[in-house]
C-alpha cells in the first residue's frame, strides 16, 4: 500500500484485528438464568438454593428502585434491599404461588419500608440529638452507584418525600413501578378502594408541591 | 340517575388516567369532561403530573449486589440452610471429576460449615476426614495464589507479564496489554515456551554495580509483595485480581531502567529484545528517578478494588482495605502450607475449564473461557484510577508484533530533508505515533513507529553518508537529529492538543 507521501505500510504495520475481544463480547447465558420465576422458585424449594441468585439478579434493580423512590437515600438502599432479599430468602420455602413472585417480593419490600419509616419516626421522637453514624458501612457501600439527579429529578424526589408513607408507597408503585390497582392492593394488603382514594389524595398533594414544575411542562 | 357532584367527578379523574374506571364510570366522566372546562383542565394537570413523575430515573444496576448480599447472608445464617454460590447440581459433576476438587469443597465448607459437612459426609467418609483435618488451617480463607514467588519470577513477570502457576500442568498466568480495549489477564496452558530469565543473568548482562544490585533487589522485593497481594483466592474458588497489577510490569521495567546508566539501558534494551520480551522503551520519555517507582509502590493504598471471578460469575468491583488485607495475609501465612493444597487444586481447575464464554453485567470486565485458557479483559479507561502516575507506566511500552510497523524507504529528495521528514510525519497515521525511531543510512531514512527507540543507535551512521545532504547540517549530525526530534516533539504536542480538544 502506498500513500501519497510514499509511506509504505508493511504487513505487520496493519492494524491487528481484535478478534479475541470481539469473541469475548459474545454473550452466552447460563440456562438457569433464562428460567421463569416459578421454575426457579420450584428449584429453590426442591433444594437448589443456587437458583435464588437468579431471582435476586432479576429483581434487585426494581427493588432498589422502589426503595430509592421511597427513601431517596442512595447510601441506604443497598442495605435495605439486602434485608428485603434476606427476608424473601427465609420466606421463599413457604411461597405458595398464590400471587406472582414479584408482587410477593414487593410486599416484603413495602413492609420493610414501613418498618424503616416507623423506626425513624420513633428515633426522631426519642432523640433530639443528631443520630450517631449508622452501623459501620458494609463492604462495598461505596460501590453503590449514585443516580445522577438533575434538578427536575431532585424536585420529583423531594416532592415524593413530603408525602406520608401511606400515600407515598401507592404513588410510587403506580407511577414508577407501573403496578395495577389490584396488584398494589395485593402488595399493600388493603382494598382496591383504598388504593384508589390514596392515589387520588397523593396526586392532589403532589400537584400542590410540584405546581411550578407542572406549569413549565 | 343520581346527580354526581363535582368533587366526586374530580376524584374519578385519578383512576381515569390510570385506566382503572369501569366502562360506565368512564362514559359518565367523559360526558362531563366534554361540557365542564374546569374538570377538563384538572384532567390536563393530572396527566401532566403523571408524565412528570414517570420521568423519575431508575436507580442504576448495583454491580456486585449478589456478592454483598451473599456475604451478609452467610454471616447471618452460618448454621441454617445451605447457600451455594452456584447451583447444587454442579456439585456431583465436580466430585465425579475426582480428588482434584476435593479440597476445593473444603474451602467452600469453611464458609458454610454445616451444610457442606452434611453434604460431604453423605458423599464419602474420606472427604469428611480430610475436611476435619484441614478445617482449622483454612479458616479465614483468603489466600495468596502466588505466595512463593521469588525474585526471578518477579523479573519474569516484569519482562513478559507471566507467572508460572503449575509446572506440572504447564499453566501460567499472563497479563497482556490489549490493543485498544485495555488489559487482559489470562490463566491457562502456555501457548509458546517462555524464555527463562534470572536476576543474576540480568545483572551480568547489564553489568550492574553492587549499589545498583541492592537497589534493584529492593525493587524486586516490592514487586514481589505487589504480585503476592494482587492475586488472591477466596473460599469458594473465587479468584480475586487487583486490576492495577496489569501495569506492574511496565512500572517495574521503568523502575529498573531508572537505576541504569545510558549505556546499561541500551544493554537492558538489548536483553529485552534477545529474550523476546514484549516491551520496549520509549526513549523520547526520560527515565524517571528510581525512587519514584519505589515511593509510589510503597504508598499505602487504602482501599483497593479487586475483580472476583468464580466459574460462573464475575464481580467487577470488590473493595478491600489493603492494609487490613495484608495483615490478614500475614496472619494466614502460617497456614499457607495447608492452603497451598487448596490453591493447587484451584489452579488446575482454572486450567481445565469448560468451553464457554460469558460476559457478566454491563461491566468493563469480560471473561472469556476457552478450552485451555480463561481470560479476563479489563478496560481500565477511566474506570480504575491507577495508584501509579502515568509517567511511570508509559516509559516501557508494548513492542509491536514484527520488527516495524511502518517503513519508509525512499531516496533522499534534493530538497530539504526536514521538509521531507515533515511531510512524512504529516501523513503518518497519527493514532499510532507513540514512539519514533529514526534511522539514517546512505539509501535514505527509515522511520520506525511503535518500536523501541534508543537515541544512541541513531547516531551509528555518519550523516556524511547521506549524499549531498551534509550542507544542511553544517555543524554535524547532532543538529540534524535535534531538529528532527524537535519536529517529532512538535508533532506530538499537536497530537496531544488535538486529543485534548477532542475530549473537551
Amino acid at each position: 500500500m502506498e500513500t501519497p507521501s510514499g509511506v509504505y505500510m508493511d504487513e505487520s504495520g496493519q492494524q491487528p484485528k481484535n478478534m479475541a475481544t470481539q469473541a469475548i463480547a459474545h454473550v452466552i447465558e447460563t440456562p438457569l438464568r433464562e428460567k421463569s420465576d416459578e421454575v426457579l422458585i420450584s428449584l429453590f424449594q426442591g433444594g437448589e438454593k443456587g437458583a435464588y441468585r437468579y431471582l435476586v439478579d432479576r429483581y434487585q434493580r426494581r427493588v432498589r428502585n422502589l426503595l430509592y423512590s421511597i427513601f431517596n437515600e442512595p447510601d441506604l438502599i443497598d442495605d435495605i434491599a439486602q434485608e428485603v432479599f434476606i427476608k424473601a430468602y427465609e420466606a421463599l420455602p413457604n411461597f405458595r404461588f398464590q400471587s406472582s413472585f414479584y408482587t410477593w417480593l414487593y410486599r416484603i419490600a413495602v413492609n420493610k419500608c414501613r418498618d424503616e419509616l416507623r423506626r425513624r419516626k420513633v428515633r426522631r421522637i426519642l432523640s433530639l440529638h443528631a443520630l450517631p453514624e449508622s452501623v459501620e458501612k458494609e463492604i462495598g457501600s461505596k460501590m453503590v452507584v449514585h443516580p445522577v439527579d438533575s434538578e427536575m429529578q431532585h424536585l420529583i424526589s423531594s416532592a415524593l418525600q413530603t408525602l406520608p408513607e401511606k400515600f407515598r408507597v401507592p404513588i410510587v408503585l403506580k407511577e414508577i413501578e407501573g403496578f395495577s390497582y389490584e396488584e398494589i392492593a395485593d402488595i399493600m394488603q388493603c382494598e382496591i378502594g383504598t388504593v384508589k382514594s390514596r392515589l387520588f389524595r397523593a396526586r392532589a398533594m403532589l400537584r400542590k408541591t410540584l405546581k411550578p414544575l407542572l406549569e413549565e411542562q | 340517575m343520581k346527580k354526581v357532584t363535582y368533587a366526586e367527578l374530580a376524584s374519578m379523574l385519578s383512576a381515569y388516567i390510570d385506566g382503572e374506571l369501569t366502562p360506565e364510570e368512564t362514559a359518565l366522566l367523559k360526558k362531563h369532561l366534554a361540557t365542564n372546562p374546569e374538570l377538563a383542565q384538572e384532567l390536563v394537570e393530572l396527566q401532566s403530573l403523571k408524565r412528570v413523575i414517570q420521568k423519575k430515573t431508575m436507580v442504576p444496576e448495583s454491580i456486585g449486589f449478589w456478592t454483598r448480599l451473599s456475604i451478609r447472608m452467610e454471616q447471618q445464617q452460618s448454621d441454617s440452610t445451605s447457600l451455594f454460590p452456584f447451583p447444587r447440581k454442579y456439585l456431583p459433576a465436580v466430585t465425579a471429576i475426582g480428588g482434584i476438587f476435593l479440597v476445593l469443597f473444603i474451602t467452600v465448607a469453611v464458609m458454610q460449615y454445616k451444610p457442606i459437612t452434611d453434604y460431604l459426609a453423605k458423599q464419602s467418609d474420606q472427604v469428611q476426614q480430610v475436611y476435619e483435618e484441614q478445617k482449622a488451617s483454612l479458616q479465614g480463607s483468603i489466600t495468596q495464589l502466588f505466595s512463593k514467588i521469588d525474585r526471578n519470577q518477579v523479573l519474569q513477570f516484569a519482562m513478559f507479564g507471566t507467572i508460572p502457576m503449575d509446572a506440572q500442568a504447564g499453566t501460567i498466568l499472563q497479563v497482556n496489554e490489549d490493543e485498544q480495549k485495555g488489559y487482559k489477564i489470562e490463566v491457562g496452558k502456555k501457548q509458546r515456551p517462555v524464555n527463562l530469565v534470572t536476576v543474576s543473568d540480568l545483572y551480568r548482562e547489564i553489568r550492574a554495580t553492587d549499589l545498583q544490585k541492592s537497589k534493584l533487589d529492593s525493587l524486586f522485593d516490592l514487586g514481589q509483595q505487589q504480585i503476592r497481594t494482587a492475586f488472591l483466592m477466596k473460599d469458594d474458588s473465587m479468584m480475586l485480581v487487583d486490576p492495577n497489577i496489569t501495569q506492574l510490569n511496565q512500572v517495574m521495567l521503568a523502575g529498573i531502567s531508572s537505576y541504569l546508566e545510558a549505556e546499561q539501558r541500551v544493554r537492558f534494551e538489548k536483553y529485552l529484545e534477545i529474550k523476546r520480551a514484549p516491551f520496549a522503551f520509549a526513549a523520547s520519555q526520560k527515565p524517571h528517578k528510581g525512587k519514584d517507582a519505589l515511593i509510589e509502590m510503597k504508598k499505602p493504598r487504602g482501599r483497593a478494588t479487586f475483580i472476583g471471578f468464580t466459574h460462573d460469575a464475575t464481580f467487577p468491583e470488590l473493595q478491600f482495605n489493603v492494609e487490613e488485607l495484608r495483615q490478614h495475609l500475614r496472619e494466614v501465612e502460617a497456614d499457607q502450607r495447608e492452603a497451598i493444597i487448596a490453591v493447587e487444586s484451584i489452579k488446575r481447575r482454572f486450567a481445565t475449564r469448560p468451553d464457554v464464554e460469558r460476559t457478566i453485567y454491563d461491566a468493563p470486565v469480560r471473561v472469556h473461557v476457552r478450552e485451555d485458557r480463561a481470560s479476563i479483559v479489563i478496560n481500565l479507561q477511566g474506570r480504575w484510577e491507577s495508584p501509579v502516575p502515568p509517567e511511570l507506566t508509559t516509559v516501557a511500552r508494548k513492542r509491536p508484533d514484527g520488527p516495524t510497523r511502518f517503513q519508509v524507504r525512499s531516496p533522499m529528495p534534493f530538497g530539504d530533508p526536514l521538509m521531507m521528514m515533515d511531510s512524512l510525519l504529516q501523513n503518518l497515521d497519527e493514532s499510532k505515533v507513540l514512539n519514533l525511531r529514526v534511522d539514517g543510512d546512505d539509501h535514505g531514512i527509515r522511520i520506525f513507529i511503535g518500536d523501541s527507540l534508543i537515541k544512541e543507535e541513531v547516531f551509528t551512521r555518519p550523516p556524511t553518508q547521506l549524499k549531498g545532504k551534509t550542507q544542511y547540517f553544517p555543524s554535524g549530525r547532532k543538529i540534524y537529529m535535534d531538529s528532527l526530534m524537535n519536529q517529532i516533539n512538535q508533532k506530538k504536542a499537536r497530537l496531544i492538543n488535538r486529543h485534548k480538544e477532542e475530549q473537551e
